[in-house]
């Protein structure tokens, strides 16, 4: 039944069928690039362990380097800045890895010792090596550079990092803004007034973060970017005013409370919530009907930090019996009013919940 | 009758040959695309400040959900470990879902609980539930336990849905193990992004054999038994090349169900997990995209490829059958839910690259292949087969399997490098060269088999007993 003669192997490539002629130059092509892969992966583990090596000695070499530099009073700084320049900074990475350990030396000393640094950075000519890769025209360089600029606080023309408040990776923006944050002595935030791209939740957060741990100076007055063109500034500004307690910027909000932009709509009740303005009820609780879902469940949480059981009343007339999100949200608080209602409370919400009414 | 079997023969290889084609050529841009996505995200995760995260008050709170179904073994032990994760607020929901072991007395017994009167509507529709429990122990304030009847995984996240209190959820296994920072990288792609993001997913990774303290991987180490090591490479294809491709172009259609983030509202408008489908996790996310696209709201869904969640996969065959009869039949279901999309320019990638190409690649290769084989079968048995060209095309096609696994391979070197032992990378070489002969029958077989259960109309899931962390390099606690 099976033809046995077909076992007959040949080697003749000429003689061969074109589907087998195919069949092997994709084997081969798919072995060679298999090959080329595994040395690849030899390769990068090889490099890998020969650049930890060397990254560790450099660390070590800089972790001796830098607490001699900071704290030993006996050394003789410019020699020894002399010589580590000429022996310890020839290669790339040795430059990379000085920069880093400078950075995170500077980012964990306050004070003179901050300020040694800066001028060590300085003296051992990696702040051309960093102007040199803000120039470099790829965006992770651009931001790696920007961030160690802003990092040990060194300034360069103003116009150098605007050119990246609005470049169109995220990572670079969120990098120039942190920039004219940790550098500013005053007016910190004076970039917003030249952003055009929208801050992400993720910039706010670090821009929070430099503006509270970082910036020196006085706090700004939000409210001048109340009238931002885009709203994730406005919203930002809003929530900051509550954040540091700017109770001369409470009428500033109250407009926003009739926005048709529910963001600003819910930011301006959550703000003027921290900042306990008791007549914000007044304002809301009437229109908690024509409001949004996300509104609606904002309202409650300010019923709940600034009113009382006879505010919440108001909204529970105004609730759809649908509702069944804003009606736990609705119930919870009025728990917390009436404690004593508990189980009172609970089973009527379950019988209502049973009947679906 | 010989003309014509020649002609059959001709235009099956053909066939078989232009498959075979567009599923490399979908390989190799899958390829491409994942290593300038995994080069791209290497890049953008430089100036990562954990603390400025973790004192936000900006950052939104999660809640976990985690189904448990006869878990008695390691529930204590898994629940510890979720307490301790590293986000400044979340809450732990377990649902039980009425597991037969002594699951509930434990979880009673270690963490105190107790009875509350929680207020919840179903806005997804589930089994009942038995009574909701909170810790009397301040130190457990975060866990809220759900007692309910078995209803399997979809109905037991549901439920999780209806009771949990935050805006984002986060679905998990509950005996998977996370990494401290999980959540804080999980949450980046919801907080940084023009669109609204309604999801994102993590890389999943191998934990038999690694040496777990504490419910944290303290030692990464390469499975012991070859149906698990095999597995390692296969989620390094997974996750590494084929999601990263995917989340490059925007056209994810799976979230792992052991662990993905949601945004709450939208999976509730999308109607919750299908409970009637053992692919729920596949299922959800489409039907969310699908909505989205059909509203016309610009959206997206986020993939973050660092390891950040580590599971035990099966280690036998018998299990490692059923767990692939069961992704066939809810990939099947799936596609088969929302046929709609196929083709459809209305839901752009997705409609035109993503379901197709699930459709085409994912469902029919292992049905295509097993025709492949019966057609081999005939021939042999007519006397039709040259052996130079069967010979011919097993290398060709044995080369790209190891291509792709040493590619895949190439790609875990170059980003995360999880396995530090250089012998691993043999062994993971000498595992590439024995799959495609030992293993890839076995998951054909099962993906076959698999399509042949959803015609009966099986829709369950199997037992999926698990071997336990423990027993496999788990440091035991004194």
């Amino acid at each position: 039944m099976v033809n046995f003669d077909t076992f007959n192997f040949h080697l003749d490539l000429d003689s061969l069928p074109w589907i087998m002629k195919l069949n092997i130059v994709f084997a081969l092509f798919f072995l060679s690039l298999a090959i080329i892969f595994f040395i690849s992966i030899i390769w990068i583990r090889i490099f890998k362990i020969y650049r930890n090596e060397k990254k560790r000695k450099q660390q070590s070499l800089l972790i001796d380097f830098l607490n001699s530099y900071l704290f030993d009073e006996d050394f003789d700084k410019e020699l020894e800045i002399k010589n580590f320049k000429e022996n310890h900074l020839r290669t790339s990475l040795e430059i990379k890895v000085t920069i880093k350990e400078i950075l995170h030396f500077h980012e964990n000393l306050k004070g003179e010792s901050a300020k040694d640094l800066e001028t060590l950075f300085n003296k051992l000519g990696l702040v051309e090596f960093t102007l040199l890769d803000l120039e470099d025209g790829r965006w992770f360089t651009t931001a790696r550079a920007i961030n160690a600029l802003s990092e040990l606080c060194i300034e360069v023309p103003n116009h150098r990092i605007e050119a990246y408040l609005n470049e169109s990776r995220n990572e670079v923006r969120q990098q120039s803004q942190l920039y004219f944050l940790k550098l500013a002595e005053e007016q910190p935030l004076k970039f917003l007034d030249k952003t055009v791209r929208p801050l992400t939740t993720w910039q706010q957060i670090y821009i929070e973060n430099a503006l509270k741990n970082f910036y020196k100076g006085p706090a700004p007055d939000f409210s001048q970017w109340l009238y931002h063109d885009l709203t994730s500034v406005v919203e930002f500004s809003i929530r900051m005013i509550a954040r540091y307690n700017q109770f001369e910027n409470i009428p500033e909000l109250i407009p926003f409370l009739k926005s048709k932009n529910d963001t600003l709509k819910r930011e301006a009740i959550s703000s003027l919530t921290n900042l306990e303005h008791i007549a914000l009820l007044e304002l809301i609780i009437p229109n908690f009907k024509g409001n949004s879902r996300i509104i609606k469940l904002e309202i409650l949480n300010s019923v709940e930090q600034l009113g009382n059981y006879e505010d919440l009343k108001k909204i529970g007339d105004q609730l759809a019996t649908t509702d069944w999100e804003l009606r736990i949200k609705y119930h919870n608080i009025e728990l917390g009013f009436l404690p004593e209602k508990k189980e009172l409370i609970y089973s009527q919400f379950m019988l209502e919940k049973r009947f679906e009414i | 009758m010989g003309s014509v079997l020649s002609q059959f023969t001709e235009i099956a290889s053909w066939f078989f040959l232009i498959y075979g084609s567009i599923i490399i050529s979908g390989y190799l841009f899958t390829a491409i695309y994942s290593i300038i996505e995994i080069r791209d995200y290497k890049r953008r995760n430089n100036f990562e400040d954990d603390i400025a995260l973790l004192q936000s008050l900006n950052l939104p709170a999660i809640s976990i959900l985690a189904p448990a179904f006869n878990e008695g073994l390691n529930i204590v032990e898994n629940v510890r470990s979720l307490l301790t994760i590293n986000y400044p607020s979340f809450e732990i929901v377990i649902i039980n879902d009425g597991s037969s072991d002594n699951s509930m007395e434990l979880l009673f017994a270690e963490y105190e609980l107790e009875k509350k009167d929680i207020l919840y509507h179903n806005f997804v529709k589930t089994k009942d539930i038995k009574g909701i429990y909170k810790s009397k122990n301040k130190a457990f304030k975060n866990l809220t336990v759900v007692d309910k009847e078995n209803g399997g995984k979809a109905d037991a996240l549901n439920t999780g849905i209806n009771i949990c209190q935050n805006s984002v959820i986060c679905c998990i296994d509950v005996d998977c193990i996370l990494e401290n920072d999980a959540m804080l990288k999980l949450i980046k792609p919801f907080l940084n992004n023009g669109n609204k993001v309604i999801a994102s997913g993590g890389v999943i990774r191998v934990a038999n054999s690694c040496v777990i303290e504490d419910g944290r991987i303290i030692e990464v180490k390469l499975p012991d038994s070859f149906v698990a090591r095999v597995q390692v490479l296969e989620y390094f294809r997974a996750f590494l090349m084929g999601r990263m491709a995917w989340s490059r172009v925007d056209g994810l259609l799976l979230i792992s169900g052991a662990f993905g983030m949601f945004d709450k509202q939208i999976v509730i408008e999308a109607g919750g997990y299908d409970t009637n489908t053992v692919g729920e996790d596949m299922e959800l996310l489409v039907r969310m995209r699908r909505m989205m696209q059909e509203r016309n709201v610009p959206y997206t869904v986020g993939f973050v490829p660092d390891p950040l969640c580590w599971t035990e996969v099966p280690q036998t065959w018998e299990i490692l059958k059923r767990q692939r009869n069961r992704w066939t039949r809810g990939t099947a279901e799936t596609l088969w839910i929302h046929k709609k999309m196929m083709f459809n320019p209305k839901y752009k990638i997705l409609g035109m690259l993503s379901t197709p190409f699930w459709f085409f690649f994912e469902w029919l290769a292992p049905l295509i292949e097993f025709t492949g084989i019966l057609f081999f079968i005939i021939l042999f048995i007519l006397g039709q087969v040259s052996w130079q060209v069967f010979l011919s095309f097993f290398l060709a096609v044995y080369s790209f399997a190891i291509l792709f696994s040493v590619t895949a391979l190439f790609f875990e070197e170059y980003s995360f490098q999880q396995y530090k032992k250089p012998s691993y990378i043999f062994r993971l070489i000498g595992t590439a060269m024995l799959e495609p002969i030992i293993y890839h029958p076995v998951i054909m077989w099962s993906a076959v088999m698999g399509n042949f259960d959803l015609l009966r109309g099986k829709n369950s899931w199997g037992v999926m007993s698990r071997a336990g962390l423990s027993n496999s390099g788990k440091k035991q606690k004194d």
